[in-house]
This record gives C-alpha cells, structure tokens and sequence, in this order.
C-alpha cells in the first residue's frame, strides 16, 4: 500500500516539474500565417503563407552545408461529429534548403521536380520559401457539398538529416521545427 | 518433457532475438555512415536497437529479482548462483568496460584528427580559388555582353533580331536574348537550333536587375553544368536588356562542382564532428551494454543449469538429514555433477537399506530383549545386574518378590542406598556389596534375613561380568529363596534320625525298665535288708534313668518330628494370658505383662505356641530357682511392610554366658544339671516353623531375655 501510495506521489511531481516545459511558447519552428483556397476554379489551388524561424544549430547545420527539408501536408477534410474527419483530398509537398558555398548562394525547392531558386541570404531564401501556392488538381465532388475544412502541417524531416545528427534531432527540442496541425475552413 | 519444450522454445526464442539485435547493430552500425544505404533506416535501426535493449534489461531484471528473493527465503543453490554471477560480471564487465574506454578514445582520436588548421585554410582556399576563377570568368563573359551591349544600343528591334546571332557567335554565347523591360522576347539566338525559347530569367533575377539596373551571376544548369548569366539594360527608346548565357568550360565546372563538394562535404563533417562522436559513442555503449546484458541473462540461464544438480543436491542432503533415505535425484547431465548425483543416489539407497537392516536388527534385539525380560520376570530366582561401579543395572521381578524392596526403583545407585532406606536389610545388603567388590571370582553364599513373611535364607550366586578386552564391566547376582528347602530338609533329616533312634534307643528301654523291676520284685524277698535296700535303690536308680532317657527320646521325636500346625487367627495376647493364669497358682513366680497396642493377631497353632511359652516360663523358672519375676512384654511393630507381634520373655535369672548365646539354640546344648537341651531348639524350630524368629536379647543383663517375632495377621 505505502509502494504504490509513493509511486503515486512520485509520479505527479515529475507531472507538475513537465508543466512549466509543456507550457512554453515554440519559438522555432514554421507557423502557418494564412491560407486562402480557390475551390470553385476548375483547377483549385491553396495559396499558403507561412513563416519559418531557424534555430541556433539548424542555422549553423544550413551554413555548413546539411540541407534542411519540410514536408507540408495539405488536406481537405469534411469534419464529421463522432467518427474521424473525412479526407477529401491530399497532397505532399517538399520544401527543400540548401546553401551552395561555391555560388555563396542558398537554393529553395519547392517540390520534387521543381527548379531550384537561389537567393543570396538566408532570409530572402526563407521568405521565398514560406510562399507557397499549390494545385490541388481534380476536384472532388465532395468538395463542392458540405462544410469543407483546410488541414495543413508542416513537418521538418529529420530523417533527412546526416544519420550522425538524427539522433541530436530527435532529442533536442532546438531540432523541433515542424509546425502544428492547423485547420482553416474554407469559403466555396 | 513438457517443461524442456518450453525450455528449448525459450532458448530459441532468446537465441533468435539475440540474433535479431547483434544484426540490427551491425546495420546500425552501417547506416551510420551518411553515404549508406541504411541511413534512412537509421532511426529505426536505432529504436529497435534500444527497445532491444529495454527487452534484454527487463530479462536480467527479472532474473536479478528473482535471484535476490530466492537469497532473503535462502533457498538451496542461490548463494552459490550469486557467487558464480558475481564473478562472472566483474570478469566480463572489467575488460568490456576498458575496451569500451579504449575504443571511445581511439575514436574522438580519430575523428579529431581528420579535422585540422591547416586542412580548414587548403579547403577555404581551393574554394576560393574556385570562386575567384568563376569570377573572372564572369568578369570577362560581363565584358564582352557590355561591348555586345554598346553595339546594339538604339538599333531597331528588326535589326537588334539580325546581328544578335553573329554577336552571340562572336563571344562564344550558348544563347543570347533580347527581352523587353515587361519581359517579352524581342529576339534570341541559340547554339541549339532546336531551342527556340531562351531561357527567361526568373523573379528574383528581374528584381535584381531592376534595383541593380544590370545582372550577372552564376546558376547551375538544367543538365547539372554551371553557366553565366549576363543581362544588361540596352540604351534605346522601349526599355531593353540583353541577356547572355555563357556555358562555363565543363573542365572549370567540373573542378569547381569537384571543390564544392568536398568543401561542403568537409565543412558538414566539421559541424558533425561532434555529433559524429556521439552517435559513434551511442553505437559504442549500445553495443557494450547489449553485449553486457546478453551475456549476463546467458550467465543466469547457465549458471542456473549448472546450480540445478547442486540444488537438488542440497535439498536432497535436507531430506537426508530429516532422515527421509528414499530420496532419488534426477540426473540431469551427464558430467562432474551428474555424477556426483549419481553417487548421492548410491549412497541414500545402501543409507536406507542399512537403515532398514538396522531395524530389522533393532526389532530382533528388542524382540529378543523382551523375552529375555519375560524370561527373567517368570524366574523363580531373583536376578540383579551390577555395572563396574557396583550401581544396579537391571532387576527382575523375583528380586522384588523375595526381597520385598522395589529394586528397580534404585536402578543406577549403589546397594548403600537401599541400605539408606531399608535398613532393616542392612545385614544381606552388606553381605552382598562386600561379596561384590571383594573380587572377582565366582562365588555362593547362602545369607539369612528377616523379610516380612518371617526368617528367609538366600542361596546368593555371583558372577562378574568382563568385556572382551577383559575389563570387568559389572557383575550379576542371583539368589533363590531357600527357606522353605532348607527347612524341609532340615525336618527330612532331623525326622529320619528322630525315626531311627527312637527304634533302635527306644525300645530296649522297656526291657531294661521290666528287667529292672523284676529283680527288684524277685529278689527283694530273698536278700538281707541292706542288700534288699542297696538292690531297691539301684533298681529305683535303672527305672529313673530309663524313665529320662524315654524322655529324652520322647522329647527328640517331638523336635524332629515336624509341628502338625492346625493354623488359626488368635490373638496372641489372650493365648500369654491363658498360659500365665496356668502359672498363676504358683506363688513363687511373679508374672509382669506389659503390651503395646490392644490386640495382637496372629496366625499360628496355638498348641505349639502355648508350648513354647510352656518353655520358656519354664527356663525362666528354673533359673532364677522358681521364685522371683517373670516379665512378657508383647507389642506390634511394623517392618518390611509387614506387621509383626513381638513376644519378649525376661527373667531375673543368672542370665547367659556369652559363649552360649551363639548356640543356645542348638539341641542338646543346656546349662542346665538336668535337661536335655532341647527345649529351646524345639521352641526355635516351633518359631520358625510359624515364619518367625528368636533371638536372645544380649542388651538386657538383669537375667536371660528371649524374643520371639511372629508374622502379624
């Protein structure tokens, strides 16, 4: 009885030392600023705004020479009370950035096969990279019924990292540069 | 053989995920390196190589705790298991942990060599020397575009669209476009002919150009190779630029891509350095701690295979010392150990066997013993066992029966104590404890005593005992009760010889007696007066004589002649009294009765009683010459838990010599002129015919005291 009573007691202080942790402010990472769509085009697009913030040693691992990549998800979702939401439409799209020493340039690439634009510094490469306009292709008929949500996370792929730093990624919260899930509805 | 299953599933099942964790950590140990296949793999590699290792620590754990609870219950085997796990860690734990530190050193070691100054300056001065080529290149590409750029100032379109091409061949351009300030194509010209669009600029160029007024730079082409891109602003009425793509020599582009690399793959190697450290680190101690635990579960698992047989062992030596001899072990192997089982399981078969040999022997023993004992206890003869310090050993029932004293209540004392508490028995007691000690020959004494039913006599035996190595161990003493043999053959005797003297004593006394007497009658007449007289004085004398020794004769028969005793209950008192009112006529004698207690009874024959008074009044008479005082005394006493009456006779006579207390008693001893000394042997013999005793009372001096104890009633 005075085991388990201590276990209890035990657990609940580690519970209440997280608290001050799980309430901090994320300040790195990518934040979704706007997002408008064009549902009613026959092809409709999503134009997103976003804003990337580095930390300290993805800074460095960029000027380095370590590519970083972003994966953004984009997702049309017709929300459904009791059961999960409805995936009406998906699409991936990679954000890669990489600094070219020879050039002293830093390349964007938005997509797999997209060209790859270079910028002279890192902000104007972040601010381009943070524009981000895709085609959704066909619509769906669902789309056009229903209340119709706009799901979008970005995530930063750490796999994509040198394996020799992956581990200090997944471990170190300055690595932690994805954004939240954030769901925007959408006006037909 | 269900639980071997079980144990072989286990065993391959640990084998397979040990398998499973020794591969994961080589392909972890691949993927670490950036330009391997398995990089993508590495996080997993690196999860599953962890939750293998949480696997193999929660199995030493529980193994450990299971351990340490079977060391508090201290079961058999757990001590030994801890020992044997004790070592067995430090000796793999010490050269682990030192080659771990060893090969941690020699790594950093490593990895920090590959990093120094001079290597940071070759390579920042090779890509320099890179970018300072590109830029001379682009220098002159932007030269020669200005001088292109000054030819086509204020020309028309039309004609801008003609010379374009030759320029473009004249500066060796790959492509060259004119683009009005919106970005329209005014005219191009490529050495691809089937290229018809020029290559536009993008956004961020036309911003450029628009804050720079002019644009060149370097960009990586389609096909990989690098090209110079030239736009400047033509002078003319519409706003127009000029650009120009020059192709960068493939050598140049090749050993700038070439530096490139390596500067930016040794630049991230610098930033991994240490990262680089650490993962190499964590593959180090996951390898250390997977090893360390492995080998300590498969330490468990064998040292528990081993400790089994010793376990068994112990628990076995248990059930043996409980005395439970039919325990069998299972050999579980055949090796040192097995073969120790193997053994334990002999020796606990011929324990159990000589265990039941031994019973079977005890049983025989005791059965034995019991019939000796009921042998002994059905013995006529009493039997008492002495050890060598003359203590009592054993009795048997007899000895209590003849001697009356509960022997074997004084089992391991000597015969002084029964002397202590029995001291009436003083005499045989010290007879037989001086028999005892005196030697240690065979010897045979017959020993008298007086036991509650009146006189006894011993035929006492005794034997020493000696062990085989000729130590005397004790002795043994027989004794039968010979009272009543002795008495019979004293009165078989003493009858025969009363038979034959009274037929051959007895009856020439009447012929001699008539023979005498007819003289007497015959020649009375015929003699002279003094003749007649002297032959009536001799024939008076012959008569007497005759009438004495018929007497005498008449008194040996009744002695020898055993008492016809018609028994009865009477009471002693009033038997003395019925005798001394006989003696009461006399004046002469003075009768004093003295009694304690109100009756006395007594079985006897009263005839043969009164006649010992009779003989004893009249001794007494006779010696103090029939006048003076005669005193009886009679009480009861109480010994050898029986009851007696004593009867004691006192006069006030000459009393006893002392030399004839010890024979008084025998016949024909008599201190008296006339007697035949009989009268207290018929009284002795009347006495102990009826179990009792006489004694002359030596402590009383005044005159002769005779006592006489019967057995009560």
């Amino acid at each position: 009885m005075h085991g388990w009573l201590n276990r209890l007691n035990a657990a609940t202080l580690c519970l209440l030392l997280c608290l001050p942790l799980a309430g901090q402010a994320k300040t790195v990472g990518v934040t979704v600023q706007a997002v408008s769509a064009d549902l009613s085009a026959a092809q409709p697009s999503v134009d997103v705004r976003m804003k990337f913030q580095l930390s300290s040693p993805a800074r460095q691992a960029i000027l380095h020479g370590v590519p970083l990549i972003w994966k953004v998800t984009i997702k049309c979702v017709t929300p459904r009370p009791i059961l999960w939401d409805k995936v009406l439409l998906r699409r991936e799209i990679p954000l890669r950035l990489q600094y070219h020493a020879l050039l002293n340039q830093f390349s964007v690439q938005k997509g797999a096969r997209a060209e790859a634009e270079m910028f002279g510094s890192l902000e104007r490469a972040l601010a381009a990279m943070a524009r981000l306009h895709i085609e959704l292709g066909e619509k769906p008929a669902a789309l056009v019924n229903g209340p119709v949500q706009l799901s979008i996370q970005v995530d930063f792929v750490r796999e994509a990292l040198p394996t020799p730093l992956r581990p200090d990624a997944w471990l170190n919260p300055q690595w932690d540069l994805s954004s939240d899930r954030s769901l925007w509805p959408l006006k037909k | 053989m269900a639980v071997k299953k079980i144990k072989f599933s286990v065993s391959t099942l640990a084998l397979a995920l040990f398998g499973l964790v020794l591969l994961s950590l080589q392909l972890m140990s691949s993927a670490s390196q950036a330009s391997s296949d398995l990089s993508e793999m590495y996080s997993w590699l690196l999860l599953t190589n962890a939750v293998g290792l949480i696997v193999l620590f929660c199995l030493v754990g529980i193994n450990l705790y299971s351990l340490v609870r079977q060391l508090r219950k201290q079961e058999a085997g757990s001590r030994l298991t801890f020992r044997m796990l004790s070592l067995f860690v430090l000796q793999a734990l010490a050269p682990a942990v030192i080659v771990f530190y060893f090969s941690m050193q020699f790594l950093h070691q490593s990895i920090d060599s590959w990093f120094n100054v001079e290597i940071d300056r070759a390579m920042e001065d090779a890509l320099e020397l890179s970018q300072v080529s590109l830029d001379q290149q682009m220098r002159w590409h932007l030269k020669q575009t200005q001088l292109v750029v000054r030819s086509l100032a204020n020309k028309s379109d039309t004609l801008t669209a003609m010379e374009i091409a030759a320029w473009r061949e004249t500066i060796e351009a790959s492509e060259m476009a004119v683009l009005s300030g919106t970005g329209r194509i005014i005219a191009s010209s490529s050495v691809n002919p089937s290229e018809i669009l020029p290559d536009l600029p993008d956004k961020q160029i036309w911003l450029q150009l628009k804050q720079n007024n002019q644009y060149y730079g370097i960009e990586t082409g389609a096909e990989g190779g690098m090209r110079i891109r030239v736009i400047l602003p033509i002078a003319n009425d519409q706003p127009r630029y000029l650009q120009a793509l020059f192709a960068v020599p493939v050598r140049i582009a090749d050993l700038a891509d070439s530096i490139e690399f390596a500067f930016v793959r040794y630049q991230e190697m610098r930033f991994l350095q240490n990262s680089l450290k650490r993962s190499f680190t964590l593959a180090l101690i996951l390898v250390l701690l997977l090893s360390l635990l492995a080998a300590i579960w498969l330490a468990f698992v064998l040292i528990r295979n081993i400790v089994a047989p010793v376990k068994e062992l112990v628990k076995g030596t248990q059930a043996v010392a409980e005395g439970n001899y039919r325990q069998q072990l299972p050999v579980l192997a055949r090796d040192d150990l097995g073969f120790l089982v193997e053994s334990f399981n002999l020796m606990t078969q011929r324990i159990a066997q000589s265990r039941d040999e031994a019973r079977a022997a005890s049983l025989e023993v005791e059965s034995q013993r019991m019939y000796l004992e009921i042998i002994l206890a059905n013995l006529t003869a009493g039997v008492i066992s002495f050890d060598a310090k003359c203590n009592i050993r054993t009795a048997n029932q007899a000895a209590y029966r003849i001697l009356h004293i509960p022997v074997s209540r004084f089992i391991g004392h000597d015969l002084s104590a029964l002397i202590k508490d029995y001291p009436e028995m003083a005499d045989l007691l010290e007879t037989l404890q001086r028999l005892l000690k005196q030697g240690d020959d065979i010897w045979e004494q017959r020993i008298a005593f007086m036991g509650p039913n009146g006189r006894q006599e011993l035929l006492c035996r005794g034997t020493p005992l000696f062990s085989q190595s000729g130590l005397r161990m004790g002795a043994v003493v027989v004794f039968d009760d010979v009272t009543d043999l002795i008495q019979a053959q004293k009165n078989a005797a003493w009858g025969e010889v009363a038979r034959r003297l009274a037929h051959e004593i007895k009856n020439p006394l009447t012929p001699i007696q008539l023979s005498a007497e007819r003289l007497q009658h015959k020649l009375s007449q015929e003699l002279k007066p003094e003749s007649a007289d002297m032959l009536q004085r001799a024939t008076r004398t012959i008569v007497q004589q005759v009438e004495a020794m018929k007497r005498m004769v008449d008194d040996f028969s009744v002695y020898a002649r055993p008492a016809k005793k018609q028994v009865k209950r009477i009471d002693l008192l009033e038997l003395v009294q019925d005798v001394l009112n006989l003696y009461a006529l006399q004046s002469e004698l003075t009768f004093k009765l003295r009694t304690e207690g109100r009756t006395f009874p007594v079985e006897v024959d009263s005839d043969n009683i009164r006649q010992v008074l009779h003989n004893l009044i009249k001794n007494a008479q006779e010696a103090m010459e029939g006048r003076g005082l005669i005193e009886i005394r009679l009480k009861q006493i109480h010994k050898n838990n029986a009851d007696y009456v004593e009867l004691a006779v006192y006069d006030q006579g000459a009393g006893l010599e002392p030399d004839q207390v010890a024979s008084i008693f025998e016949p024909y001893v008599t201190n008296k002129v006339k007697g035949t000394g009989l009268g207290l042997a018929i009284v002795k013999k009347i006495i102990e015919e009826h179990g009792g005793v006489i004694w002359v009372d030596t402590a009383y001096n005044t005159g002769a005291g005779f006592v006489i104890q019967l057995p009560g009633a």
